[in-house]
């Protein structure tokens, strides 16, 4: 018999993430927008307790291409729908000192999994915040793998879904304490 | 009424236009179990889907 839900994940991640915020980057919205499956199962989450956040560069990124009040107002009313907040002021902090620290670090360990240029500047953004709000149980929903070394990060999900065309794959990770407490202690003043 | 005057006014007038409620997160906040519109959600998609410049 065919499962309903048509997106394949670890069983009692739902009940997990009822209690968690989950960071959405472009990736996820993409998706959410091509397929109707992935948003179902967006909406799953959001009825489930989580809180769905992103970031204002995540949203300039879509609404730079709207070319009339519609189409700006449908990504508003999309959002809103929902329920996703927007964590604001992201730049401004991200230049306290040990923000500037951990940019640092994600930037060596980033840069060290790939040759040409480096993580994009929304994903430096995303992964920043899973350390400045290490204390909640935050995780970032994305498809941009290489842009959160596994060095410093758990992946602690990855998710499937059949799009009719292909499977398409997607991560949840979290920030590691351990990994990243590890990194910090190599390092020298 | 000067350009200036005119864009600041003209603005206001479209702003109108612009549905925007941004909710800031608040990790202290209790969180939300508000039921999702699907039907709104899809109408939404659709009509976003193929319209912006995706950043892929």
């Amino acid at each position: 018999m065919q499962s309903k839900r048509k997106v394949l994940c670890r069983e009692g991640l739902l009940g997990e993430l009822s209690g968690a915020t989950l960071l959405f980057d472009s990736t996820a919205f993409i998706d959410a927008f091509r397929y109707p499956v992935f948003m179902e199962f967006l909406a799953e989450i959001a009825e489930s307790g989580c809180s769905l956040v992103t970031i204002p560069s995540v949203i300039y990124e879509f609404k730079r291409g709207a070319k009339n009040f519609d189409q700006v107002n449908s990504f508003n009313n999309f959002i809103e729908e929902l329920n996703i907040g927007t964590i604001n002021h992201v730049e401004n902090m991200s230049q306290k000192k040990d923000n500037q620290i951990f940019t640092m670090l994600y930037n060596f360990e980033a840069f060290n999994g790939r040759k040409e240029k480096g993580p994009s500047y929304t994903d430096s953004l995303l992964c920043l915040i899973l350390y400045m709000y290490r204390h909640v149980d935050i995780r970032l929903l994305t498809t941009n793998y290489r842009d959160v070394p596994l060095s410093l990060f758990d992946r602690t999900d990855i998710l499937a879904f059949d799009t009719g065309r292909e499977v398409r794959t997607t991560a949840i990770y979290k920030l590691s304490m351990k990994k990243l407490a590890k990194k910090l202690q190599t390092m020298q003043p | 009424m000067d350009a200036s005057g005119i864009i600041d006014s003209k603005m206001n007038e479209l702003s109108k236009k612009i549905d925007t409620n941004i909710v800031f997160y608040d990790e202290n906040k209790p969180k939300s179990r508000k039921k999702i519109d699907r039907r709104k959600l899809n109408n939404l998609a659709k009509k976003l889907r193929g319209s912006l410049v995706y950043a892929e």
